[in-house]
């Protein structure tokens, strides 16, 4: 298999086959991004075929010099998330599904809702970058080289950030078991 | 070691002073991995996905499109290489004669009537090929032209006695059957077989910025929101002109020539001797290469793509009913020859179940000596899947035998005998109704087509190709009969009293 240098290089002399390998290479990634940043189904679909859209419009800008393929790609990925959000014009600054209050009408997997219910107090307390960190680490299962490269960083502050989060998730957790311990206490 | 404990020793390799919080870690790595949805996209959304971006593709460096990109010569920049894909010619028609200047632009104009294509999906994914009572529905579905050959007929022939064009039209009492005979070999494909099915544009464009002329202040026309334009016939001023129809459900370009009374005149004829006088002889037919050339030339001029058709045929029929006539002086010769471009999939050709040839056809009138229509130009997008390959030979030997795998014939009638040459590769255009969707799916399967080498020259048998599917589904659907036609014998005696009428008189 090319690497992805060379299937942009390939792409830009005419061989649609190429891009098509990169779409397979990726798609699930892009994916999975996207609806761990909008949990609806629906959403995630449009922002997606965006996403690609975008790409391969954009496909002769794209430069190896200044980042890898997957990271300009998650890039106009996590772009097209903000700008969802933003359309909405919420007052307060909404980066993606975790940053919604509870009693928010942007569409969610109901599912889903259910789901991360528990986490969503938690998540909320991560900016944007952490909790893509994290989840891509927890839940996509990447390693720090990869989730270095899509997030157009180093893998050394991939590592710090992540161990931040868990921290500062540990000691939510700490305080959420504390508090509900002494209301059990009183009551 | 589970993802969790990975997870957290990974962590504690980070920072080693997190071990004192490892049960908690735990806990919460165990509550944010219980919390992971299914973040796993549908495969029909992926396929969708990547068809609809594949029809962007030539439009990355493209010019604005206008209404009419549809008939845009293409830049053949984009190809598709890989076992069983085939890249067919980019289907665009240039119309120099008519002035586009007084034509706007439509900013929703479908790119995707720019590129043909194949797209592969997985096994057997246009559902069973078989269907109940298809023997009652074959022959041309789609629209937007009068058919890639012929309609469906039943498989008896009739005798001599029998002449279609000349002014002796006897009711036939003897039906015969041919009985096809092929002694050579036959080698069937093993394992799966690759069947394509046409594909209908998914999306229209839109009529928001169509002109409506006349019936602009008629209508509200805001009430409709948004709109598509799902057929339009455009015409040429002149009265000798063409008219053209876009089919934009079906993917399929018409045109036919306006003809006037002055270049035909047998075409307003209103009694016998103008008729008489007007009708066409032997002498004024054309030969077959005279066609075919009209043809090419028709499509050369309009920019037509023959690149996806293989080479020319002429229905030529009439000259065998030409020749079966016993009254040659009144026989009626047709107006028009028509020229099939059959289809090419994977270069090999298409053909109808009943032999002929299925594609592109071009209308030669006699007379004018010019191509006055053609009919049955579709864009070339297809879906590939895979499908069981029969392996039966004596079912096989029984559809040579009988010359159709769908067709009935009557047990009774007379038997007359063909033979068959050595068979080809190629494919049989095969329309299955969908009666949950009520559209007709335009198959293409896999099959040997045998050539009739020769016939019985006393019976009319029009067939020149039996058509032999590879598919096994393909045997699974049921033929019906149909009732023979009953002989009328003259009666005796009046069924009823005649009426009598009264002579009123004056």
């Amino acid at each position: 298999m090319q690497d992805d240098v060379s299937l942009v290089a390939a792409y830009k002399q005419g061989n649609a086959e190429a891009f098509e390998e990169l779409y397979q290479k990726y798609f699930d990634q892009i994916f999975g991004a996207v609806y761990m940043r909008t949990h609806h189904r629906q959403t995630a679909e449009e922002i997606v075929s965006q996403t690609w859209l975008q790409a391969l419009q954009k496909l002769h800008t794209f430069k190896s010099s200044k980042g890898s393929f997957a990271a300009w790609l998650h890039r106009i990925a996590r772009n097209l998330v903000i700008d969802h959000y933003r359309s909405f014009h919420l007052n307060t600054p909404i980066e993606d599904v975790w940053d919604l209050s509870d009693d928010t009408d942007v569409a969610q997997d109901a599912d889903t809702k259910l789901q991360v219910a528990n986490l969503r107090e938690h998540m909320k307390q991560l900016e944007g970058k952490q909790r893509d960190i994290l989840l891509l680490r927890i839940w996509h299962q990447r390693s720090f080289a990869d989730i270095a490269e899509i997030m157009g960083t180093t893998e050394a502050a991939c590592k710090m950030s992540y161990k931040r989060s868990l921290e500062k998730l540990q000691s939510l957790f700490v305080l959420l078991f504390l508090l509900t311990s002494l209301f059990h206490v009183i009551n | 070691m589970s993802s969790t404990d990975a997870i957290i020793d990974e962590l504690l390799q980070l920072d080693p002073s997190l071990a004192a919080k490892r049960e908690e870690l735990v806990q919460m790595v165990e509550q944010i991995q219980a919390a992971q949805p299914n973040m796993q996209a549908t495969a029909e959304f992926r396929q969708q996905l990547l068809q609809d971006l594949r029809r962007k593709m030539p439009e990355v460096d493209a010019a604005p499109s206008y209404f009419f990109s549809f008939f845009s010569l293409m830049d053949n920049r984009f190809f598709f290489a890989g076992g069983g894909a085939i890249v067919g010619a980019f289907a665009v028609l240039a119309w120099p004669h008519i002035n586009q200047t007084v034509l706007k632009p439509m900013p929703e104009a479908d790119d995707m009537y720019n590129r043909s294509e194949i797209v592969a999906l997985e096994p057997e994914g246009f559902g069973s090929l078989a269907t109940p009572s298809m023997g009652m529905a074959r022959g041309q579905g789609g629209g937007g032209g009068a058919g890639g050959g012929y309609m469906p007929m039943m498989d008896s022939s009739v005798d001599e006695k029998m002449m279609a064009t000349d002014s002796t039209m006897i009711a036939p009492y003897d039906y015969y059957r041919t009985e096809y005979n092929y002694n050579g070999d036959i080698t069937l494909p093993n394992g799966d077989v690759q069947v394509y099915m046409r594909t209908r544009p998914t999306s229209k464009p839109s009529a928001s910025s169509l002109p409506k002329g006349f019936a602009q202040g008629m209508v509200d026309w805001s009430r409709f929101g948004n709109m598509q334009v799902t057929n339009i016939n455009l015409q040429q001023p002149d009265s000798t002109g063409f008219s053209v129809n876009i089919d934009y459900s079906e993917g399929v370009v018409s045109m036919y020539k306006m003809i006037t009374a002055a270049e035909r005149p047998d075409m307003y004829c209103n009694e016998p001797d103008c008729w008489e006088r007007n009708r066409l002889h032997e002498s004024d037919m054309l030969t077959d290469s005279e066609v075919i050339r009209i043809a090419q030339d028709f499509a050369s001029e309009y920019g037509l793509d023959l690149s996806g058709y293989g080479e020319p045929m002429v229905q030529d029929d009439w000259r065998m009913w030409y020749e079966m006539s016993t009254e040659k002086a009144d026989y009626y010769f047709p107006e028009q020859m028509t020229v099939t471009f059959p289809l090419l999939i994977d270069g090999k050709p298409v053909y109808e179940e009943y032999g002929m040839p299925f594609g592109m056809q071009i209308g030669v009138d006699v007379r004018l000596k010019e191509a006055t229509n053609m009919y049955n130009y579709y864009l070339a997008q297809y879906e590939q899947s895979a499908y069981k390959a029969v392996t039966d030979k004596e079912r096989i030997a029984d559809v040579i035998k009988r010359g159709t795998v769908y067709g009935w014939y009557d047990e009774n009638a007379k038997v007359a005998t063909a033979t068959l040459g050595t068979p080809a590769d190629g494919f049989m255009s095969y329309y299955r109704w969908d009666p949950e969707t009520q559209t007709s799916k335009n198959l293409l399967l896999p099959a040997l087509i045998f050539p009739v080498t020769d016939r019985d020259s006393t019976v009319t048998d029009y067939r020149k190709n039996v058509v032999v599917p590879l598919v096994e589904e393909a045997y699974q659907e049921e033929v019906y009969p149909m009732p023979r036609p009953m002989p009328v014998e003259p009666l005796e005696a009046p069924a009823v009293e005649p009426a009598v009428m009264e002579d009123l008189g004056e």
